[in-house]
């Protein structure tokens, strides 16, 4: 199980994450909501060991990582929010980067690098640069490099990003195989209908605050309206997105 | 059998590069190569062996032209029989030193970012299971190792050729492997002692400022670095001379020279030193040493507290103030800017020159060069100054048009290079192909960087000296030139700067180099010389010259822009073919 228990993150005595708890067991499927500037991507760093806490504590079954972060980072697939890649290396050769420096088996790592870029469609670009890729080739690169060791827990940062309609529906259906494997899944996004269709349980933050945390059904009963959007909405903005569309019209047309 | 020990060469290269640290290593060597845009615009698409290739080529090259010198016949020819090699061989020691200095301290000042691990490492390396203690000896170990790479390919060639040209007379192998031994030990410390300063002084710099101050003052520091290095080659052609005057005078400048410090050490090897220059010597040692501790510890230091923060840094660094601009634009936009085109791509272009850490540096390189050749040239002009009275001697009209061509050649240099190429849809999507002011913009940045010094230094400088009918006349020749140069320059340019590929140079570099040679000699050197020669007639002539020039550039303007006048905006560059069909018949 992964677990946070009351993570704090100040930068400058200013707080980006206050307090924020949460649980995560095999199977399930964490979705993260909150809007820009919320702390979500404070919060990923926090639970991929890439920042220590101000204050709490990230468990993993049951231990803080920080005691023994190289075996959790053995154990973690991460895709980030920005596909910040080595532009020089082809796609093949910074899986096998990825690969010697988690280290896999080489054999096994040529196996499952091939057999994921056939599955991913990117085998006949192994070659190529990654300067040369789309954006939706980055990320579907990112997402073999998350994969390729079997990871137990996987952090997703905006996973869909650049991902075309394709690309986009695999995906989401590997995320539901992924989490009825027994995997632990963090899923960090903006789109909120993935959310919803995807996630056992959802965690919502504002202002670095936790705002609402239960399975979806949970919390639209909370907020009482009828769909997630709405309950998001209602929990997180505090401006009238209608008025705001309307206003943007308006500036639009203005002399 | 040469494909078997490929195969097994092959096969023992996946081994090593299949253990993680010797990964490692590899990439943060591959990454001083490569670029770090994510286009992979970062570098000039040359192959590691390509990079060696030029660096190792001066050194050999220099060694070749120094036969003329060495060789015995040749002195025999000239009736040069008394020769001392040791003696002889003095300046030349100073400049391989130098030289070696110099090329280490810009490779090292260029690649002044890939050294340290960056934002883009972070991301990749920190979610992997490898200690960071594991990554900071990885990096540095590929530093020392690229170091010493490029110390042994710079010298190699001089540490050979040149021990075999001065002692080519000796009786004995063992004085060439003295003299060798003493030049390579020296030059590859003189490599090894700039590059652990300047990894010193970066270090130092990131352990004390704070990170955004770092990142803002770097670009302007590095090409500070580039001036002192350029200006520390260009002391090649004066040091040697004042060698002597080391043991007579005990302030000399020239025990502040580092170049100066290898040399008596490499004279201290090779038991040649006088005391003075054997004093120094120990000075190079002292200075090794300190730099070869200081180095790896401000290293750590810096390491630890920039690494580390990375991910910090991230969420922190966002900026709400408006940048400050020195020009004033609403002005220019008035008066000089007259098309939307041209105020857009104005802006763009200057921002883009004084913000992208590749042009930047490109051009400060440029005009290090200039001013340090044209002070070279005013302290030569002072020390000897001659020619008539009231009248300006011609080095000293020479001063300005040094620097002005090497502003000028490195803008329209620089305009050539594309900055984020995938970002220039922007460009492509809203401008009109068939738009004509892409030369008269880009000739108007040009003056922009000429035109201010200009006035405001030359001219307040030139009428204090000679007066007000001479010194503005002179600055009127200088004004009409560079804007007669610019045009010349920015024939056929039909491009938005930096936004279109890369020109295909490698057919017609050699031409292109002499061309800019020949236009160094008759801009900086022709000019001046007639418009001293029109003084001597009738300082009236000087104005005559100024508005010539200022009506060939005119002429000129029209003559391009009637020739292109169907040239469309190209944002690709294609390929000349090598040969092509000239339809001399007319049909």
């Amino acid at each position: 199980m992964l677990e946070a228990r009351d993570l704090t993150k100040c930068y400058a005595s200013i707080p980006a994450v206050r307090d924020v708890s949460f649980a995560v067991r095999p199977g399930e499927i964490l979705g993260y909501l909150g809007p820009n500037g919320s702390g979500k991507s404070t919060t990923v760093k926090m639970i991929t060991g890439l920042m220590e806490p101000t204050r709490g504590e990230v468990l993993f079954h049951g231990a803080n990582i920080k005691h023994d972060l190289l075996t959790y980072k053995k154990l973690l697939g991460y895709v980030p929010e920005e596909a910040l890649l080595y532009p020089y290396l082809t796609g093949w050769e910074y899986l096998e980067f990825v690969g010697i420096l988690r280290g896999m088996d080489q054999k096994l790592l040529r196996k499952r690098a091939n057999a994921l870029l056939e599955l991913f469609l990117l085998f006949p670009y192994r070659h190529a640069t990654i300067a040369s890729y789309s954006k939706g080739m980055r990320q579907r690169i990112l997402l073999i490099a998350a994969l390729i060791h079997d990871p137990e827990v996987l952090v997703f940062d905006e996973p869909l990003s650049g991902l075309d309609v394709t690309s986009a529906m695999i995906f989401r259906k590997l995320v539901k195989s992924l989490g009825q494997q027994g995997k632990i899944i963090f899923y960090c996004s903006h789109v909120l209908e993935v959310v919803e269709k995807l996630c056992s349980h959802l965690l919502i933050l504002n202002h670095g605050k936790l705002v609402a945390h239960g399975s979806v059904s949970e919390v639209r009963n909370m907020t009482g309206l009828a769909t997630l959007e709405d309950s998001f909405s209602h929990l997180v903005q505090e401006q009238d997105a209608e008025q705001i569309a309307h206003d943007i019209v308006e500036v639009m047309g203005a002399p | 059998m040469i494909a078997s020990v490929r195969q097994a060469a092959r096969e023992h290269r996946e081994r090593l590069l299949g253990r993680p640290f010797l990964r490692l290593v590899s990439h943060f060597g591959m990454r001083l190569f490569s670029g770090t845009g994510d286009s992979g615009e970062g570098g000039l698409g040359l192959s590691v062996s390509a990079i060696l290739a030029m660096l190792a080529a001066p050194g050999a090259f220099i060694s070749i032209l120094l036969l003329d010198k060495y060789s015995s016949l040749l002195r025999f020819l000239r009736g040069n029989h008394a020769f001392d090699p040791y003696a002889a061989s003095l300046p030349d020691q100073y400049f391989f030193l130098t030289f070696s200095m110099v090329i280490t301290g810009m490779v090292t000042v260029l690649k002044w970012d890939s050294i340290f691990p960056d934002r883009r490492d972070y991301m990749n390396l920190a979610p992997l299971p490898i200690a960071t203690r594991r990554i900071f000896l990885a990096n540095i170990t590929a530093i020392v190792l690229i170091a010493l790479a490029f110390a042994i390919d710079v010298n190699a060639a001089s540490s050979f050729l040149f021990p075999m040209e001065v002692m080519m007379e000796q009786p004995k192998f063992i004085f060439f492997v003295q003299f060798g031994r003493a030049h390579f030990l020296g030059v590859m410390l003189s490599s090894f002692f700039i590059f652990l300063a300047l990894f010193a002084l970066i270090g130092t710099l990131m352990v004390l400022l704070p990170d955004a101050l770092f990142r803002r003052i770097s670009i302007y520091l590095r090409i500070f670095i580039i001036m002192l290095l350029l200006a520390l080659l260009c002391s090649t052609f004066v040091v040697p001379q004042f060698l002597r005057t080391l043991s007579t005078d005990p302030h000399s400048v020239l025990r502040w020279l580092p170049p100066v410090w290898f040399l008596g050490l490499l004279r201290s090897v090779l038991g040649k030193a006088d005391p003075a220059l054997a004093q120094l010597g120990r000075l190079g040692w002292e200075a090794m040493i300190c730099v070869s501790v200081l180095a790896p510890a401000v290293y750590i230091a810096s390491y630890y507290r920039y690494f580390i923060r990375i991910p910090e840094t991230l969420d922190t660094t966002l900026r709400s103030h408006a940048p400050r601009t020195l020009l004033p634009m609403a002005w220019m936009d008035q008066l000089i800017l007259h098309s939307p085109f041209e105020r857009a791509i104005y802006r763009f272009t200057v921002k883009t020159l004084l913000r992208s850490e590749r042009h930047s540096l490109l051009f400060g390189a440029f005009s290090g060069l200039g001013l340090v050749l044209a002070l070279q040239m005013l302290a030569s002009a002072f020390y000897d100054s001659r020619g008539l009275a009231n009248l300006p001697p011609e080095e000293f009209l020479s001063v300005p048009f040094v620097l002005a061509y090497f502003v000028i050649s490195g803008l329209r240099f620089v305009f050539d290079i594309p900055a984020e190429l995938g970002a220039n849809w922007v460009h492509r999507s809203i401008l009109d192909r068939g738009n004509q002011e892409s030369a008269s913009l880009a000739r108007k940045v040009i003056l922009t960087f000429v035109v201010p010094w200009v006035l405001l230094l030359c001219l307040p400088l030139s009428v204090h000296a000679w007066g007000w009918f001479v010194g503005a006349g002179h600055v009127a020749v200088l004004l009409a030139s560079c804007s007669l140069l610019a045009q010349l320059l920015l024939r056929r340019f039909r491009k938005v700067p930096f936004a279109c590929t890369f020109p295909v140079w490698k057919q017609s570099a050699t031409v292109m180099i002499l061309l800019y040679l020949l236009g160094f000699w008759a801009f900086a050197f022709l000019l001046p010389r007639l418009e001293h020669a029109l003084l001597v007639q009738t300082p009236l002539l000087l104005w005559g010259l100024s508005l010539f020039l200022l009506l060939a550039g005119i002429g000129l303007r029209k003559f391009q822009a009637a020739e292109f006048e169907d040239a469309p905006l190209v944002f690709e560059e294609g390929s000349t073919p090598p040969f092509e069909i000239l339809n001399l018949s007319g049909r």
